[in-house]
C-alpha cells in the first residue's frame, strides 16, 4: 500500500513535469491557444484529481483540509476553463467575468482547507506562531499595498467593480501568504507533504504576484514564464496530496521552544524590515512615500513585535517558575528516595543481620556448652540465611544502580530490562539502537530510568504481547521509543492520571523536563501505547 | 529460674524469636512479648518484668514513649533499648526516658544477655537498699 502511494506520487509528478515542458515547447513552436490551452487545464485537472485521491487514501485529520484545499483547486481550474472560452471561443477578454468569480471564490476554501490544517497540527493554543505569522503578513502587506494594490486604488480610471476586483486578489494572496506563514512557524509534523504543501502556496503566491505586477507594470500573455509557476503549483498541490506522508501532515507535535530560535529571528528581522525597504523602494521608483502607510505598517508592526516580545517575556517567566517547581519537587523526590531506602534498610538487612548474629550467640553458646548436635542445625540455618541476605542486598544495589549502565551503557542496560520483561511477564520485547553519538552519563541514567519505568508498566498494566524499544542518537538529541501493543486508555485520563502519579508518569515526565526534553504519551482503548522521548543529548567533546 | 525476667518488645517478630531463643540459653525468664508500645506498656504493667528489652521505632507507640511510662508505672523495672538507630541525640533521649542502656542492633551479640544481666543486678541493688529511682 505504501510503496503503491508512493509510485503514484511520482508518477503524478513526472506526468505533469512532462506537461510543463510540453505545454512550454508547444508554445516556442507556435502552437500557442488550443492545443497549450487543452495542456494547461489538463494538469490543473490532474492536480485536483490527484488531490481527491490523496485526500481519500490519507484518510484521518488530513482528509478534510485536503478535500477543501482541492476544492478551491477545482473553482481555480474552473476559471482557467472559463478564462480559455472567453479567450479562444469568444475572442473576448472581459474584466471582471465569470471566471474572475470562480478564481476569488477558490481563495475562501483554500484558506478553510489551510485553517483547518493549523487547527489540527496545533494543540491548544499556539499565540507566539500567530504574532510571528502577522508580523510576516504586515510586512509583506505593505510590499502588496505599495506595488499591487494602491495603483488600482488611486486609478481614476477604473470603476469601483473593477477596482474591488483587482484589489481582492492580492488580498486573497495575503490571506494565504498570513496562513503559510502560520503553517510554517507554527508547531506539527514538517514531513515530504507538509514541505510540497508549502512550497504549492508559495509557488502559487508568487506567480499572483508577479502577474499583478506584470498587469501594471508590464505585459502579460499565455506562455509567460509566469505560467510555470502556476502549473509548478498545481503540480505541488497534487504531489503534496498524493505523497504517503500526507495522512501526517496534520498531525501535531509538540512546540519546539518558547524563545525564537535564531534563524526564526532573523527571518521575523527580514519581515519587520520588508516595510521600510519597501517605502525606500517606493520613494526611489516613484518618488513619493505614502505617509498614512508608512504610518499603518509601522503601527502594526510595533504593536506586532511589542506582542510577541511580551510573550516571549510572560514564557520566559513562566519557564523559569517551572525550572523552580522542577528543582523543588527533584530535591523532595531526592529526599522521598532516601527515606524509602533507609526504611528498607531498617526493616530489611539490618534487623536479618541483628537476628542472624543473636543466633550465632546462641549456637556459641550451645558449643561452649558441650552440645554441638544442638548448635550445628542453628549454624546450617544461619549460613543458609547469610546467602540469602548477601543476594538480597546484591539485588537492592543492583535495583539503585544497575552494574550494567555504568559498565557497558545504556544500550545493554535496557536489553537487559527487556529480557526481565520477557522471562518475568511473558511480553516478547524487542529493543532497537542505533547510538551514532555517544550519550551523555546524566543522560543515559534520564533514559534508563523512563525505560525501566516504561516497561514496568507495560508489565503492570497493558496486557500487551509485544513491546518495542528504540533507541536513537544523533545530530545533538536522543529519542526514545517504548510502543506496545496492550490494551491502551483514553488519553484524556493521562493528564488525571499523571496527576494522580499514576504508573509513575509524573516522575518520568520530571525526569526528562529536567533534562530539558519533551515527553509524550499516545495512546487510544484498544490501540497500544507509544511512550516517546526527545532530549538534547549534551557530550563533552 | 535464677535469672531476670525479661519482657520484649518489638515489631520484628524475627528478632523477638532470636531474643528468646539467646536469652533463654542464658537462663533469662522471657514474660511477655509485644509487637508496639502500646501493647508494651500493658503487658509490662501486667507482668511486672525485671528488665523489658525494646524496640524504638515501632507502630503506634515508639520505644521513647513506652521507655517513659513503663519507668512512670513500674519504677523498678529496666528498659534497655534496642535499636537499629546509632545517634548520639537518641541515646540522650533514652538517658532522659530513664532508660538503662542504650544497645544498636549490630553490637557484639553477646553484649545484649549482658546489658541485660547488668541491668537486673542494678534493679536487685535498688531494692535491696530500698533507694527507688527517679521516674524518668
Amino acid at each position: 500500500m505504501l510503496q503503491g502511494m508512493s509510485r503514484a506520487w511520482r508518477w503524478f509528478v513526472l506526468a505533469a513535469a512532462g506537461g510543463i515542458v510540453l505545454y512550454f515547447a508547444l508554445h516556442a513552436l507556435g502552437l500557442g491557444g488550443g492545443p497549450t490551452a487543452v495542456v494547461y487545464d489538463l494538469i490543473g485537472a490532474g492536480a485536483v484529481v490527484a488531490m481527491v485521491v490523496g485526500a481519500r487514501r490519507a484518510a484521518g485529520p488530513a482528509r478534510m483540509p485536503l478535500l477543501a484545499l482541492a476544492l478551491g483547486n477545482l473553482l481555480f481550474v474552473g476559471g482557467d476553463l472559463l478564462w480559455d472560452a472567453y479567450e479562444l471561443i469568444l475572442h473576448q477578454e472581459p474584466f471582471p467575468s465569470a471566471a474572475d468569480g470562480l478564481y476569488l471564490s477558490g481563495y475562501p476554501l483554500l484558506a478553510a482547507g489551510l485553517v483547518m490544517l493549523i487547527r489540527r497540527r496545533t494543540p491548544g493554543r499556539e499565540r507566539a506562531g500567530a504574532v510571528d505569522a502577522a508580523i510576516v503578513t504586515a510586512g509583506v502587506g505593505l510590499l502588496s499595498w505599495v506595488f499591487l494594490i494602491r495603483p488600482y486604488v488611486v486609478d481614476t480610471l477604473l470603476g469601483g467593480v473593477e477596482t474591488g476586483f483587482s484589489i481582492a486578489y492580492p488580498l486573497g494572496d495575503l490571506l494565504l501568504l498570513g496562513l503559510a506563514a502560520r503553517l510554517v512557524v507554527g508547531p506539527g509534523r514538517r514531513n515530504g507533504s507538509f514541505w510540497l504543501l508549502i512550497s504549492a502556496l508559495l509557488c502559487s503566491l508568487v506567480a499572483d504576484g508577479v502577474f499583478g505586477a506584470l498587469n501594471l507594470f508590464g505585459s502579460y500573455h499565455a506562455g509567460h514564464a509566469v505560467d510555470a509557476l502556476w502549473l509548478l503549483a498545481y503540480v505541488l498541490w497534487g504531489a503534496a496530496a498524493l505523497h504517503p506522508a500526507a495522512r501526517g501532515m496534520a498531525e501535531s507535535s509538540p512546540p519546539s521552544s518558547v524563545v525564537a530560535s535564531p534563524g526564526r529571528l532573523v527571518f521575523l528581522a527580514a519581515a519587520a524590515l520588508l516595510a521600510p525597504a519597501t517605502l525606500m523602494g517606493q520613494w526611489m521608483l516613484f518618488g513619493e512615500v505614502d505617509v498614512i502607510a508608512l504610518a499603518a505598517g509601522s503601527a502594526v508592526m510595533f504593536v506586532l513585535v511589542f506582542l510577541r516580545v511580551g510573550g516571549m517575556a510572560r514564557e520566559l517567566e513562566r519557564s523559569r517558575q517551572e525550572r523552580g517547581s522542577l528543582l523543588d519537587r527533584a530535591l523532595r523526590a531526592g529526599e522521598q528516595e532516601r527515606t524509602r531506602i533507609a526504611v528498607d534498610l531498617h526493616d530489611g538487612p539490618i534487623q536479618r543481620l541483628t537476628v542472624l548474629g543473636l543466633e550465632l550467640e546462641r549456637a556459641r553458646i550451645l558449643m561452649d556448652r558441650g552440645e554441638p548436635d544442638q548448635g550445628r542445625p542453628i549454624l546450617d540455618r544461619a549460613r543458609d540465611a547469610l546467602v540469602r541476605e548477601t543476594d538480597e542486598l546484591r539485588q537492592m544495589m543492583a535495583g539503585l544502580r544497575p552494574p550494567v549502565l555504568d559498565e557497558e551503557g545504556v544500550e545493554a542496560a535496557l536489553r537487559g530490562q527487556a529480557a526481565a520483561l520477557s522471562r518475568d511477564a511473558g511480553v516478547a520485547c524487542q529493543v532497537e539502537a542505533r547510538v551514532i553519538r555517544p550519550i551523555s552519563p546524566e543522560l543515559q541514567n534520564v533514559i534508563f530510568r523512563v525505560a525501566q519505568e516504561a516497561l514496568i508498566n507495560v508489565g503492570r498494566h497493558a496486557r500487551a504481547t509485544r513491546v518495542r524499544v528504540e533507541l536513537e542518537a544523533m545530530n545533538g538529541v536522543v529519542g526514545l521509543r517504548v510502543a506496545d501493543d496492550g490494551v491502551g486508555f483514553d488519553p484524556r485520563d493521562a493528564v488525571r492520571l499523571a496527576g494522580e502519579n499514576h504508573f509513575g508518569l509524573s516522575a518520568m515526565r520530571e525526569r526528562v523536563l529536567m533534562a530539558g526534553g519533551t515527553l509524550h504519551l499516545r495512546s487510544r482503548p484498544g490501540e497500544g501505547t507509544t511512550l516517546e522521548v526527545v532530549v538534547p543529548n549534551r557530550v563533552e567533546p | 529460674m535464677t535469672g531476670p525476667r525479661v519482657l520484649l518488645v518489638d515489631d520484628d517478630r524475627a528478632i523477638r524469636e532470636a531474643l528468646r531463643d539467646v536469652l533463654g540459653e542464658v537462663g533469662m525468664e522471657i514474660v511477655g512479648e509485644a509487637a508496639n508500645g502500646v501493647d508494651g506498656v500493658s503487658v509490662a504493667k501486667a507482668v511486672e518484668p525485671d528488665v523489658v528489652v525494646m524496640d524504638l521505632r515501632m507502630p503506634r507507640l515508639g520505644g521513647l514513649d513506652a521507655a517513659r511510662m513503663i519507668r512512670r508505672a513500674l519504677p523498678a523495672t529496666q528498659v534497655v533499648l534496642f535499636t537499629v538507630y546509632d545517634d548520639q541525640a537518641l541515646t540522650e533521649a533514652g538517658a532522659r526516658a530513664g532508660v538503662f542502656a542504650y544497645l544498636v542492633k549490630g553490637c557484639p551479640p553477646g553484649q545484649v544477655a549482658e546489658v541485660i544481666h547488668q541491668a537486673w543486678q542494678w534493679k536487685r541493688g535498688l531494692e535491696d537498699t530500698g533507694v527507688r529511682p527517679p521516674a524518668g
